[in-house]
């Protein structure tokens, strides 16, 4: 092999590492802020919606908190609607209407499970 | 505005140093690989400008693997003559001794119109002077006429030819190429003597300068300074 041959191949197993790298940031991520739903979820149930706040915000902070990485690594779209699935929580929180909470809770874990999903390669995902 | 000016730079540049690492065949006569390659790499190059909300990262990646999908592909094919002859096919004979190879000409869904069209490109009026003409893998045609059809040579004459070597450029635009200057074991003060001989009293009055290996030079004046 050549000169050439060899930094394509150190390009390849660079991207390969990446990909890897990225998978685990995203899951590392997701899993936070799922963790932290979870939570908020069966505070709220309880009927804990100081603490369900808490928890949401907190997982608001880690997302934002990554915004560098999220918008080098995801589309501006799949960002947008994960913050906006967030804040639209937060809103059914303040009102504090446990009927309106459930798809709101549902849509921001289908959000997170989409951007983790959509990262790792799978029959589907690929095809 | 300026995510777009930065992002064309940054993948202009990228895509810059891909093809200057695979080489200048890109530029040129291309392989299927490399036209698949050359295709790929526009469209996908072109998506994160046109579209700020993807990340340009999903530009530069797919650039990437194709880059180095491409050069292990063409360093595979150097080593493996089946596999050149799998993946970029291989050359056809299309007129063999005069006769047009109609089984050859289907295969590689050739019509005679374009036969006709090649041969006219390649200045070959009549078939029956050219003994082989070549469908190449990158899609040329290449004729080869009977040795009776061919241009005399001074070898064939044997006429004595001064070998005068390549020509390299010493003065492009009025500035001296001093590398070049050095592969001919030449200086400044051959040049100013050689500028002056042809009553040149400065090099900005040069548009270009060549000068072969038997140090004949070629002057072409500024057309200013005629």
């Amino acid at each position: 092999m050549m000169k050439r041959e060899f930094a394509a191949l150190a390009v390849l197993i660079l991207l390969i590492a990446g990909s890897i790298l990225n998978i685990k940031r995203i899951d590392t991520l997701t899993d936070e802020i799922g963790i932290a739903l979870c939570k908020s979820r069966t505070a709220a149930e309880q009927l804990n919606f100081k603490n369900s706040r808490e928890l949401i915000r907190e997982g608001l902070e880690i997302w934002q908190e990554d915004g560098t990485y999220t918008r080098i690594f995801l589309t501006q779209s799949q960002v947008d609607e994960t913050t906006m699935a967030f804040y639209n929580l937060i809103q059914e929180l303040n009102q504090e209407d446990l009927l309106a909470l459930a798809p709101a809770y549902d849509e921001l874990l289908y959000q997170l499970e989409s951007i983790q999903s959509g990262e790792k390669p799978s029959f589907g995902s690929i095809f | 505005m300026a995510i777009i000016i930065i992002r064309t730079l940054i993948v202009y540049f990228t895509l810059l140093i891909m093809m200057r690492l695979l080489g200048k065949r890109q530029l040129g006569e291309m392989e299927l690989s490399e036209f698949v390659v050359a295709a790929l790499v526009a469209d996908l190059a072109s998506h994160p400008l046109q579209d700020l909300g993807i990340p340009m990262i999903n530009g530069i990646v797919p650039v990437l693997t194709l880059f180095c999908c491409e050069v292990f592909i063409s360093w595979a094919a150097m080593k493996s003559i089946r596999l050149r002859a799998i993946l970029f096919g291989k050359p056809g004979v299309l007129i063999k001794d005069g006769q047009i190879m109609q089984q050859e000409m289907e295969k590689n869904r050739f019509t005679a119109d374009e036969l006709m069209q090649e041969l006219r490109n390649q200045g070959c009026m009549d078939i029956s002077k050219i003994k082989y003409a070549i469908l190449e893998t990158d899609g040329r045609v290449n004729v080869i006429k009977y040795p009776a059809e061919m241009p005399l040579t001074a070898a064939q004459m044997e006429i004595d030819c001064p070998d005068t070597g390549y020509p390299l450029i010493v003065i492009s635009a009025g500035r001296i190429v001093e590398s070049n200057l050095k592969r001919l074991s030449l200086d400044a003060g051959w040049l100013k003597n050689e500028l002056q001989a042809k009553k040149i009293d400065c090099t900005d009055k040069v548009y270009l300068m060549t000068v072969n290996s038997a140090h004949q030079s070629f002057i072409a004046l500024k057309e200013d300074a005629e």
